[in-house]
């Protein structure tokens, strides 16, 4: 198990240096040059010698590599730079945000599993039957609404009609009801039909099949044999929308003024906050990254026949 | 229902909403742009079906001129991406080695980041419109496309009927043009499809955020974003376009499904 762990991390090295390297890249390809947008930001006119001078002290007139090398070198210490807009150190502030960021995430998950796990096998048990079908309507109208009409509709019917939470601001506890809300549909649409499949998949086995024979209780078969399968299924599934989810927040953040990374990053794109992006999109690719490595651990340890196979 | 019934069904709903898309401003009732303040804000009626919005233009010609924007751009996405990735996996998954090798690392990396993320800052940075959001979907999507090419391209390599045409001496380009193709383009056509509307809310988000198409296009999108401040007065400034991509997208969605099941029963 160890030297499994041991040898994924290694194997991570090159994948982290690529995201940086393509983080880097992106940014360098668009400002090219940081002096310009940040003079562009600070107003008024600088003469050219100033900005000659700023752009050396910032090592900018060096090759890309280099300016990479160095750039890394900075963000490994921590420092990655300061925002265009409030000067302020930019690691700091993100990671002031990344909580809420997390919090978020997390309750939804949590809500997802809760709503796809039983609808997912109630469908199953039920196939082919009214509750089936109704579960299978629901999931696909789902799976077709866009999160941010998602949100909106939530306002209209929860704000508006029941004055029932405040919409706006992370300050009290219910705030994180709606997009906690939001997320946790349009990924629940998704999951109860793949646990669904899965459940279905696993009763049609023969060892399924052999057990009733044999007369064991339903329950018991279902406890014991379909359920870990079930698990299973839904870790791939949570690790592989991570990603979408990561990405989903940011919409979410910035309806319901939700203060995680996700606003903060849509806020510094629409004031062309360079680093600061760069900062937003380095940490949720390391993020996802070590989402998925943790699964895959978790799907070691769950499945004996991954684990076998590696050693 | 027949499977071949549904077919008839949603691919005939399809061409349905790609007519409408491309014939948009030949249907709509009035100007999608035209403004009329004095008309501003009217709630769904005879004469404006779906109401106005706060500049008085009629929402229901928004929506339709919308369709244009959006199920175009959706499919133009989905053809780049689809052509890009599929000659990319091809030629990857055909020549093998070190090629391969670094084109696959690289894909990689594409696919490390979450997906809408990169796409949000590739779009953010790019700047406003909605050529850059296609751009900036593409470049996030192309690596899955690879990936699927390439993989059925290994299988097809080791098939039989394609170790019997290289042994009756076909040979390069007429080998891939006449036997890997159109074996990859088969299975990809399905996952193509079913994309199709994920891509479109994809586009959409984008275009919510201000990343995608600007004003005055009339976009679902970003009609829903203009108009969410709105909400508790005048709902239908902000139902009526997220209901017409709720229903393209799930127009979409079923015939996705459909053509999966019509091609593989087993699934279903």
């Amino acid at each position: 198990m160890y030297r499994y762990i041991g040898k994924r991390l290694l194997q991570l090295i090159p994948i982290l240096l690529g995201i940086t390297l393509l983080s880097f890249a992106l940014m360098y390809s668009v400002t090219g040059d940081a002096v310009d947008a940040f003079y562009d930001n600070a107003g008024g006119e600088v003469s050219e010698h100033v900005m000659e001078e700023a752009r050396h002290n910032l090592g900018l007139d060096k090759p890309f590599l280099q300016q990479y090398v160095s750039w890394l070198g900075h963000t490994l210490q921590g420092d990655m730079g300061v925002s265009y807009i409030t000067k302020k150190p930019i690691l700091p502030t993100f990671i002031s945000k990344l909580p809420n960021t997390l919090y978020l995430t997390l309750t939804s998950v949590l809500l997802t599993m809760a709503i796809s796990i039983p609808l997912g096998i109630l469908a199953a048990i039920k196939q082919n039957k009214f509750t089936d079908y109704l579960i299978r309507f629901f999931s696909f109208v789902g799976n077709s609404l866009p999160n941010f009409f998602v949100s909106l509709l939530l306002i209209l019917f929860f704000s508006v009609k029941f004055n029932l939470f405040s919409v706006l601001g992370s300050g009290n506890a219910e705030s994180i009801v709606l997009p906690t809300l939001t997320l946790a549909i349009s990924m629940s649409a998704k999951y109860t039909r793949q646990v669904r499949t899965a459940v279905l998949e696993e009763l049609n086995k023969e060892y399924v099949v052999a057990a009733r024979a044999r007369g064991i209780r339903e329950y018991i078969i279902f406890r014991k044999s379909v359920l870990p399968v079930v698990m299973l299924t839904i870790v791939t599934l949570l690790s592989l929308s991570i990603g979408s989810l990561l990405g989903g927040t940011a919409i979410v953040e910035s309806i319901f003024m939700w203060d995680g990374v996700g606003k903060l990053a849509i806020d510094a794109i629409m004031m062309r906050d360079y680093p600061c992006i760069q900062a937003y999109v380095v940490w949720m690719a390391f993020i996802y990254v070590f989402v998925n490595l943790i699964s895959d651990i978790f799907y070691h340890a769950l499945d004996p026949r991954i684990r076998l196979e590696e050693e | 229902m027949s499977t071949q019934k549904k077919l008839w069904i949603f691919t005939f709903l399809t061409v349905l909403l790609l007519l409408i898309a491309i014939f948009a401003y030949f249907i709509t009732p009035y100007d999608p742009n035209a403004q009329n303040l004095a008309k501003a804000l009217q709630a769904p009626s005879g004469a404006h079906f779906l109401g106005t919005d706060s500049y008085g233009r009629d929402m229901l010609s928004r929506v339709i001129a919308g369709a244009q924007v959006s199920v175009l751009s959706t499919l133009a996405l989905v053809i780049i991406i689809s052509l890009v990735g599929v000659t990319i996996g091809i030629l990857c998954g055909y020549l093998g080695g070190r090629v391969d090798n670094v084109i696959m690392r690289v894909s990689d990396i594409f696919l490390a980041f979450p997906g809408m993320v990169f796409a949000i800052a590739v779009a953010g940075i790019l700047g406003g419109g909605i050529l850059n959001a296609v751009i900036a979907l593409a470049t996030v999507s192309w690596p899955k496309y690879a990936r699927l090419a390439r993989s059925q391209v290994l299988v097809i390599k080791e098939s039989d009927f394609l170790k019997a045409a290289r042994l009756s001496g076909t040979t390069g380009w007429k080998l891939i043009l006449r036997h890997i193709i159109p074996n990859v383009a088969n299975m990809l056509l399905v996952t193509a499809v079913l994309d199709i509307g994920t891509l479109m809310m994809e586009i959409a988000g984008l275009s919510f955020l201000g990343l995608g198409a600007m004003p005055p296009t009339a976009e679902w999108g970003s009609m829903m974003s203009k108009g969410r401040s709105l909400i508790q007065t005048s709902p239908w400034v902000v139902l009526a376009p997220g209901c017409a991509i709720f229903l393209t997208v799930m127009v979409f969605n079923l015939l996705g499904d459909t053509i999966r099941d019509y091609r593989d029963p087993r699934q279903s």
